[in-house]
């Protein structure tokens, strides 16, 4: 599922096509421009990958959640499927290592790849490999566990929605693992986000963070959720146009029904929702 | 013959001056001085009280010509029209849109400030080519008249004589029109300006208001510090459900007019050298190629060269499986041959360097790779035909990959090491290398030209050689950027680096320092005096402090095996404090 520009649809298939190349798998591809609902780069895309791409045109906007959760209702996957993020390019044999791990786990719900160069710092346990969320740059999720839990929250429109799935997923006796052999190299601007400005990420990860509080911890915890904003260095014309939007999307947010434990689903400062092994 | 006559007996028009003048008398210090500035028509102007309406007036006059807007306390040399002129020749050969060029300004990274001028605060920067700025020093501007006139360039309407650079360059990029500095605009000027005044307006209400009505940037650095627009600032366009936003990121503003702006782009070529014996690491390092491409844009042509010592079939054979999987690149290959004079791994390198036709070059072996997402960073420093040398941070890996013969390699386990900064550049003049090869952009003319004096008779620290043979050029100038632009993968057993027998690398060491050094063009004495003035290099040593060499040379092991230990405990997984190392021990 991707976000719009042209070239990342068309490098990121590249990649795809290597490591499944390497992998000698022959794995069905299925895109979705989830921001910008119209043809994009079809042919290309078409003479990377021949038959084994399908490219879906929603006609509208869709958030990132929603979209796959389209895509998994034409699809129907059987067991399970690979969510790769456009800047992601899975290492020969990430495929490999996310399946092995999964077949390993009879109760796994969500297998997430290594993050390279610059590895993500949460916590996982190294004996389990059960982790607090996993991320859904590059992962493995589960047909049955997916459908289980509904899909994606469509409410969280970007960012975040990992998080509130992985949560999800565990409350419902699926794990969330992190799989430190399957390595996918991730792009993320996160590590070259310049200081002169704010990005998306910033406003829906701060937005969502108060959404997804609320939703697992109520009231407290939103109360909690925006202190942290309010702590964070951040304008304060940020924080008021962030705390806007949140308000218009609070009618909208259904909380979860029953009670949740801070100790298992942890927040532990502004968008934080692990210990850090590390930090870069 | 005479500057007067060489440019008046050219029949071209005089360029004209506009002179802000503060007063009746340096106004007639201007018109006194006119005489012994043959070429500049010089144009006093009296009774502005704002710098921003004298700027909308010229753009709106009906000058056809750049021209020159000066302080009244500036002084040109005697020849600053020949300079002006072959600036003006050479802005008009090598950009289609340019708007404004001054003589100090700040790059876009907000960390570069470049000076061509003396004032209270200094003397100049030295400087190659022209540069692009974010935001241009107001005391000297050459103004692109007809093309802001057709960009319909217009300041706001502020009173003073605070911001309207700042406005003006800011308002230039935004209509297409890029902004330059220039060392030929070289002038004294004799203030250093007025802090708090620029303070009082610049960083107020108004002023900031007006810039977070043009950007949605955060903060904007200039020349007399940074402007703080968060306060002024909307944020409702990083919604994608309801964002129509007009409004620009200066920096992707910056790069899109300049991509455009050059009539060239400059052409950077990869060299990628190989043995093709291990097609997993050299497929990864064409990944990240791959995804720099995508990156660069219009910034920067780019091309790979896949150099290698095997024949020439092999070497076609794995060009073309690599053309195919990457069909993005522009991708070529070349067999070096083994030269019987030089070891195989130098006399690939250089025959490859001499094999390109471009004006970068980027080593990066196929072990390591680059991040993608500095390639915009390194490209806004790159000029065709550029002399610069361009240094970013490295990050050091070590790695254990899969070693099954039955299946294609695999990375099992990656570490990062630690971070070779790209400062540490200078430190090569105290004779160590500090610098991985692939964290530095080589200028190929540069390079090529160096080339062709020397040998190369070492083999290993080929690297460090061709960095020393780049410093000691007369024609480079080195760029730091705060970036990570590559990694190092170090696979235990598998790098020469970490070879325990240092025999063969100080023989090659000795020998390419005993050729450089008697290279009569790299032995200026002024390059290692500076090099090794007191505090120069940065490191706990130097002639007078009276610390060993011995120190100098083996920095305590103790912080890097604290480091390496804790590196390994973290790849387990979990944070390492005393309670989970003991809990993971007792597991």
């Amino acid at each position: 599922v991707a976000e719009g520009k042209g070239t990342d649809w068309r490098h990121s298939f590249d990649g795809v096509a290597v490591a499944m190349s390497v992998n000698q798998a022959n794995l069905p591809i299925y895109a979705l421009n989830f921001l910008e609902p119209r043809p994009l780069l079809a042919d290309v895309l078409n003479e990377r990958l021949g038959q084994d791409l399908s490219l879906h045109h929603p006609g509208r906007r869709l958030g990132f959640g929603e979209s796959v959760n389209l895509l998994f209702s034409l699809v129907c996957p059987a067991a399970g499927f690979l969510l790769v993020n456009p800047d992601c390019i899975p290492f020969p044999g990430c495929f490999d290592a996310l399946y092995q791990t999964f077949r390993e786990h009879q109760d796994a719900g969500i297998v997430e790849a290594r993050q390279w160069p610059l590895e993500h710092p949460k916590e996982f346990d190294p004996v389990t490999l059960e982790t607090p969320w996993s991320s859904c740059a590059c992962c493995l999720l589960s047909s049955e566990a997916f459908s289980a839990v509904g899909g994606f929250d469509p409410m969280f429109f970007l960012y975040n929605e990992d998080v509130d799935l992985s949560w999800r997923l565990r409350l419902a006796d699926y794990k969330a693992l992190y799989c430190p052999d399957a390595f996918a190299a991730h792009y993320t601007g996160l590590y070259s986000y310049r200081p002169d400005r704010l990005y998306p990420e910033h406003y829906y990860s701060a937005k969502n963070f108060i959404a997804l509080s609320y939703k697992f911890f109520g009231d407290n915890g939103e109360r909690r959720a925006i202190a942290l904003l309010q702590a964070a260095p951040f304008p304060q014309t940020f924080k008021d146009c962030v705390m806007e939007a949140y308000r218009e999307l609070k009618p909208r947010l259904s909380r979860y029904p029953a009670e949740v434990d801070p100790r298992r689903f942890k927040i532990t400062g502004f968008n934080l929702y692990h210990d850090l092994r590390f930090s870069y | 013959m005479t500057y007067a006559s060489a440019i008046n007996g050219s029949g071209e028009r005089a360029i004209p001056v506009f002179v802000v003048c503060r007063s009746q008398a340096t106004a007639a210090d201007w018109i006194r001085r006119a005489a012994q500035l043959p070429g500049l028509d010089v144009r006093p102007l009296l009774g502005v009280t704002s710098y921003y309406k004298a700027i909308n007036e010229l753009l709106q006059g009906g000058i056809e010509q750049p021209v020159l807007l000066v302080h009244d306390d500036i002084r040109c040399g005697f020849d600053f029209a020949v300079a002006v002129r072959e600036l003006l020749v050479e802005l008009e050969q090598k950009f289609t849109n340019w708007g404004v060029c001054g003589n100090a300004g700040i790059f876009v990274d907000g960390q570069h400030v470049l000076r061509h001028l003396r004032d209270p605060h200094g003397g100049p920067d030295p400087g190659t080519d022209i540069t692009p700025v974010l935001v241009v020093d107001g005391n000297t501007l050459l103004l692109n008249v007809p093309a802001l006139r057709q960009g319909e360039v217009r300041l706001p309407d502020f009173e003073g004589f605070h911001g309207y650079d700042v406005a003006l360059s800011i308002e230039s990029w935004l209509a297409g029109l890029a902004v330059f500095c220039d060392r030929r605009l070289f002038v004294m000027h004799k203030s250093g300006g007025d802090q708090i005044g620029f303070d009082r307006f610049c960083k107020g209400p108004a002023f900031t208001s007006y810039l977070a009505s043009r950007l949605i940037n955060t903060t904007l650095p200039t020349l007399n510090g940074l402007l703080d627009l968060g306060p002024s600032q909307t944020f409702r366009h990083l919604d994608y459900e309801s964002s129509h936003e007009s409004r620009k990121d200066i920096s992707v503003v910056f790069d899109d007019v300049l991509s455009h702006a050059r009539r060239t782009a400059p052409f950077l070529t990869i060299i990628c050298r190989t043995q093709l014996v291990r097609p997993e690491l050299l497929e990864r390092a064409m990944s990240t190629f791959a995804m720099a491409a995508v990156e660069a844009g219009d910034l920067v042509q780019l091309e790979i060269l896949v150099a290698s010592d095997r024949p020439h079939p092999e070497v076609e054979a794995a060009t073309a499986r690599l053309r195919e999987q990457f069909p993005g690149l522009a991708l070529r290959g070349i067999a070096v041959a083994p030269q019987q004079e030089r070891f195989s791994r130098v006399g690939t390198l250089f025959g490859a360097i001499m094999a390109c036709q471009g004006d970068y070059i980027w080593v990066v072996d196929d072990d390591d790779f680059v991040f993608p997402l500095a390639v915009r960073p390194i490209a806004r420093w790159l000029a065709p035909g550029g002399q610069r040398l361009i240094v970013g941070h490295a990050r050091r890996f070590e790695e254990h990959w899969s070693s099954s013969a039955a299946e294609a390699r695999c990375l099992k386990n990656s570490i990062e090491l630690e971070k070779l900064r790209a400062d540490g550049v200078f430190h090569a003049f105290d004779g160590d290398n500090h610098t991985p090869v692939c964290s530095a952009i080589f200028p190929l003319s540069v390079v090529k030209e160096r080339l062709s004096r020397v040998a190369a008779r070492g083999d290993y620290y080929e690297d460090y050689f061709l960095l020393m043979l780049t410093l000691t050029s007369a024609r480079v100038e080195v760029i730091c950027i705060d970036a990570d632009i590559a990694g190092i993968s170090l696979r235990p057993g598998e790098n020469t680096v970490t070879l325990l027998d240092r025999e063969h690398w100080d023989m090659s060491y000795a020998t390419f320092m005993n050729e450089l050094l008697r290279l009569r063009s790299a032995t200026s004495p002024l390059f290692w005096q500076l090099a090794h003035r007191p505090g120069s290099s940065g490191l706990a040593y130097s002639p007078s402090s009276g610390t060993p060499v011995s120190r100098r040379l083996s920095p305590s092991i103790w912080p890097l095996l604290f480091r390496r230990t804790l590196f390994h405990l973290q790849k387990a997984g979990w944070r390492a404090t005393v309670l989970r190392i003991i809990n993971y021990l007792r597991r």
